[in-house]
C-alpha cells in the first residue's frame, strides 16, 4: 500500500519532526524559528505583492462605493445650490441694509425736514430713466413738487402723487431743472435734462454766470434757489465743457452722483 | 518545467491566501487554498517522491501563516495529504472527482475547527455555522476551480505517437 511506501514515511517523520519542533522550540523559546524563517524569506515578495493587493482593494472599494459616491455627490451639489442661493439671498440682504442705513443716516441728518422712505418699483419703460414710480403715496404723505433725494444725490421730484405710489421725474428728464452750485467756485446755473444726454445717463448745466469758471471734475450741488430742492445736495460732477463761439461757457455736461438706473430706496422729502 | 510549474502554483496560492486574503474573503471567509491544493495533489500526483516534497513545503508554508497553530497545521496537512494518497487507491468505482471532494471536505473541516479552537481555546454552535461552514463551502468551491487547472497544468496527459517512417 501506497501509504506505508518508504517516501511516505520519510514525509510524514519530516512533517512531525518539523511539528514537533517548532512546538517545543515555541514553547520555551517564545518564537517559533521555522514560521520565523519561512516568513522572513517571504516577507519581501509578499510586501511587494502587497502593494498590488492594496491598489486592487482601492479599486474594487472604489467601484463598490460608486453608488455611494454619486449619491452623496448629488446630495452636496444640492446643498452647494442651497448654499450658493443662501449666500446671494444673504449678500442681497447686505447690501439693502447698507443702502437702507445709508438711507437712515441721512433721513437722520435732514432731521428739520419731514421725510418719508420708499421703495422704487419701476422704471418708465419708454425712456431713459427720466421717469420712476415709488411704492409709496399720498396716503404716506407724499404731494406733488416733493424732492426725491438718495444718500448719494438728487434723484428727481414728485409729479403725481397716488395714493399708494407716486411718479418721480428725475433729473435727466428733458423739462426737469435743478438751480445748482459749482461747489469749488460757487458760481450758479441750472442743470436740465436733455434726450441725448439722458441716454448716457448724463444731464447738462447751463445758464452758467459768465464769471463763472468750471474744469472737469468739479463738483455741483443744489443751490437751493426756486425753492424746490433744498440746498446742499449733491448732484453730480462735470465730465466734459463746451464753449460758444466768443469762447465764453456754453453749457457742461454732467455725470449724477446718483445712480438713476439702478436705485433701490429713495427718500421723499415732503411739503418742501 | 514541472518544478518551475509547482513553484508558481504553491506561490501563488500562498500570495492569495496570505496577501490577498482580505481581497478574495467573502464574509470574512478565507479559503485554506494551500492545505486544499496539498491534499488534491497528493491524491492526484503519479509521483509518490513529488507529492512527499509538496506536502512537506505545504505543511510548513500553510502551519507558517497559522501563528500558534503551527505544529497542529503541520501535522494534520501532513496526515491529511497521506490519507489523500492513501485513499486514492480505493473506492474506485466512485468517480475521482467526487472522492477528492469527499476528502477535501473532511479533511479541511477538521483543519479549520482545530485550527480555531487551539487559537481561541473554544468553540460553540455559532461559530461552527457562521465562521466555520463558510470559509469550509468556500474551500471547497476553490478546490473545485482549482481542480481543471491543475489537470492541465500539472497532470496533462502526453500523447505518444509512433512515428511511422
Amino acid at each position: 500500500m501506497k501509504l506505508f511506501d518508504k517516501k511516505w514515511r520519510v514525509a510524514l517523520v519530516v512533517v512531525a519532526v518539523i511539528a514537533a519542533s517548532g512546538f517545543v522550540i515555541e514553547h520555551f523559546a517564545g518564537i517559533n524559528p521555522i514560521s520565523a524563517a519561512v516568513n522572513s524569506v517571504l516577507s519581501p515578495i509578499k510586501n511587494g505583492f502587497s502593494y498590488i493587493a492594496q491598489s486592487i482593494s482601492n479599486g474594487v472599494d472604489f467601484v463598490w462605493e460608486m453608488r455611494a459616491y454619486k449619491e452623496d455627490n448629488e446630495k452636496l451639489a444640492a446643498a452647494n445650490a442651497d448654499l450658493k442661493r443662501r449666500n446671494r439671498d444673504i449678500e442681497a440682504y447686505r447690501e439693502e441694509n447698507a443702502r437702507l442705513q445709508e438711507l437712515l443716516e441721512l433721513k437722520n441728518s435732514l432731521d428739520s425736514l419731514d421725510t418719508v422712505a420708499a421703495r422704487v418699483i419701476s422704471y418708465s419703460g419708454t425712456n431713459n430713466c427720466e421717469f420712476i414710480e415709488l411704492g409709496k403715496g399720498s396716503l404716506s404723505g407724499i404731494a406733488e413738487g416733493d424732492t426725491v433725494i438718495t444718500p448719494d444725490g438728487v434723484v428727481g421730484k414728485v409729479t403725481e402723487a397716488g395714493p399708494a405710489y407716486s411718479i418721480v421725474k428725475t433729473i435727466l428728464a428733458p423739462s426737469a431743472a435743478v438751480g445748482i452750485r459749482v461747489t469749488r467756485t460757487g458760481g450758479t446755473g441750472l442743470a436740465e435734462g436733455d434726450d441725448d444726454l439722458a441716454k448716457e445717463q448724463q444731464c447738462k448745466v447751463s445758464f452758467l454766470d459768465r464769471t463763472t469758471t468750471m474744469i472737469v471734475g468739479d463738483q455741483i450741488e443744489t443751490s437751493g434757489s426756486g425753492g424746490i430742492y433744498p440746498p446742499g445736495l449733491a448732484v453730480g460732477s462735470i465730465v466734459s465743457i463746451s464753449a460758444d463761439s466768443s469762447g465764453g461757457l456754453n453749457h457742461a455736461v454732467v455725470e449724477p452722483a446718483v445712480d438713476i438706473d439702478r436705485l433701490g430706496e429713495v427718500l421723499v422729502i415732503k411739503g418742501n | 518545467m514541472r518544478i518551475v510549474k509547482l513553484g508558481v502554483w504553491v506561490l501563488v496560492l500562498y500570495l492569495l491566501q496570505t496577501v490577498f486574503g482580505r481581497l478574495i474573503s467573502i464574509y470574512g471567509a478565507v479559503p485554506s487554498l494551500i492545505a486544499a491544493f496539498s491534499v488534491m495533489f497528493s491524491f492526484l500526483a503519479p509521483d509518490d517522491k513529488e507529492a512527499a516534497y509538496i506536502t512537506v513545503i505545504a505543511a510548513v508554508l500553510a502551519g507558517s501563516c497559522a501563528g500558534h497553530s503551527f505544529p497542529f497545521e503541520v501535522l494534520l496537512i501532513g496526515a491529511g495529504s497521506v490519507a489523500a494518497r492513501g485513499l486514492a487507491g480505493y473506492f474506485k468505482h466512485i468517480p475521482r472527482l467526487l472522492r477528492l471532494m469527499v476528502i477535501v471536505m473532511v479533511f479541511t473541516a477538521l483543519l479549520i475547527t482545530g485550527g480555531y479552537y487551539i487559537a481561541n481555546r473554544s468553540i460553540n454552535v455559532n461559530t461552527l455555522l457562521y465562521v466555520l461552514l463558510p470559509q469550509l463551502i468556500y474551500t471547497m468551491a476553490c478546490a473545485l476551480v482549482m481542480y481543471p487547472f491543475m489537470m492541465r497544468t500539472l497532470f496533462k496527459k502526453t500523447e505518444k505517437r509512433l512515428l511511422v517512417i
